[in-house]
């Protein structure tokens, strides 16, 4: 019971810092760059079609920092949570069975989600660097990014959250 | 038609939001005149050569950088709005001082340095037709508006990323045949604040108003520079 308490401390700090850092993204961006008016500015450049589409590529960079950054934070709190099997296998199994509740399961779709989005937009990143794709191929490239995360996180959704909803 | 115009100004109290009557073909430029002229005579912004040349009349129009007098309204437009160039400390309105890109630009040595003996000698030809000027030519007509070093989400203060217009330069210095400063470019460029720290945002060629394209510039110093076209 204290040792789920202690996780459940950690997820929050994590979880906190995880919202504080996008925050500092925003505010860093809003600085430095051209292009973060949010909203209607935002939904009339992405309705924009070809060479302005060039556009989302600003974002895609800002949600790889993040989701970069969000992977890390997590990955720092489960080595903890998992090296409990050290101290003790009993702590172990009363923290991780907060692992199989339904909040727990939707944080981990949004996981999977940061996970697909960074790791197939960086190999984008290293096909722009190589092939010298230009800046309307990078937001072809980012279109097909942005489908397959969806599909692998609607994927592993159902199978997430399967066995919660009584499947 | 009617156009309302938002523009950021640095006195908060300011009138900000001004109802614009317009014609076809009208620039940003215009929009700002007419709203000098008939409602506010203090509003702050610059331009000189009103034809795209001197790269001095660069804002955000909608978000992007862009030259005012060389963005046309679209027909339809009923809504503009208008702020300083990012990454820049604003002067006032749309008046931003510049500093941070100047900075960059100097540090790359921006202009060809000659070998001593080339003084009084014959004057160096590159044929229009050779792989030297194929390379250089598509990365040449930079006007140094900044419209790319405000709209990369890395360069500007408080960082040191030398930033795309400067890059784009050095692309086109080391390429030049008569330049002697390429090992100092080189080490630049290969260093801490050169190519590397690219996002691969596209930022600048998304904004360059005379059509360049220094993302690519910049893939290609990557790749090592010379002789690769
Ligand atoms: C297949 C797996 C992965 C690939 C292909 C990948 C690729 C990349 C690339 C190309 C960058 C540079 C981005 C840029 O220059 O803008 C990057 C940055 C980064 N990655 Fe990954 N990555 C992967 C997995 C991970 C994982 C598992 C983590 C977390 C533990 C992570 C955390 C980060 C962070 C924090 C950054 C820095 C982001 C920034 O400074 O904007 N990456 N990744
Ligand atoms: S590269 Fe283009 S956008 Fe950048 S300073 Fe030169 S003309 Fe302006
Ligand atoms: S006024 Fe000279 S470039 Fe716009």
């Amino acid at each position: 019971m204290i040792a789920q308490l202690v996780f459940l401390a950690g997820f929050t700090v994590v979880t906190a810092v995880i919202i504080a850092f996008t925050g500092m993204v925003a505010v860093g961006a809003r600085r430095t760059d051209g292009g973060t008016h949010v909203g209607a500015v935002l939904r009339s450049r992405l309705a924009r079609r070809s060479y302005d589409r060039g556009e989302g590529n600003r974002w895609a960079f800002y949600a790889h920092r993040v989701s970069g950054f969000a992977v890390f934070a997590f990955l720092a709190l489960h080595i903890l949570d998992v090296s409990a099997y050290a101290w003790s296998p009993g702590m172990y199994d009363d923290v991780h069975e907060l692992y199989s509740t339904v909040p727990m399961r939707v944080f981990e779709c949004g996981l999977l989600a940061a996970l697909a989005f960074h790791a197939l937009n960086g190999l984008r990143l290293v096909a722009i660097d190589v092939w010298d794709v230009g800046p309307v191929g990078a937001a072809r490239l980012l279109d097909a990014v942005a489908g397959l995360t969806a599909v692998l996180t609607l994927g592993g959704a159902v199978v997430i959250m399967w066995p919660a909803l009584g499947g | 038609m009617t156009l309302l115009v938002r523009v950021a100004r640095s006195d908060p109290g300011a009138p900000a939001e001004f109802r614009v009557e317009t014609f076809h073909p009208m620039t940003v430029l215009d929009v700002l005149l007419a709203i000098q002229r008939e409602h506010e005579p203090s509003l702050g912004f610059r331009f000189s050569c009103r034809v795209a040349m001197c790269g001095t009349c660069t804002i955000r129009v909608d978000g992007r950088s862009a030259l005012a007098c060389q963005t046309v309204l679209p027909e339809d437009a009923t809504r503009l709005r208008l702020d300083p160039a990012a990454g820049f400390p604003v002067v006032r309105d749309l008046i931003t001082d510049t500093t941070p890109f100047w900075e960059q630009w100097a540090r790359i040595t921006p202009y060809v340095v000659p070998a001593d003996d080339a003084v009084g000698g014959e004057p160096a030809v590159i044929p229009p037709d050779s792989a030297e000027r194929e390379a250089i030519d598509p990365a040449l007509d930079c006007i140094q508006c900044g419209a790319c070093f405000s709209s990369c989400g890395i360069a500007g203060q408080p960082r040191t990323f030398l930033g795309p217009a400067a890059l784009n330069r050095a692309l086109v210095l080391i390429q030049d045949s008569r330049d002697t400063a390429t090992r100092e470019r080189r080490e630049l460029v290969a260093g801490a604040d050169g190519v590397d720290r690219c996002h691969y945002i596209y930022g600048c060629t998304g904004s360059c108003p005379k059509g360049l394209d220094p993302a690519r510039s910049i893939r290609r110093l990557r790749k090592g520079g010379r002789d690769d076209g």
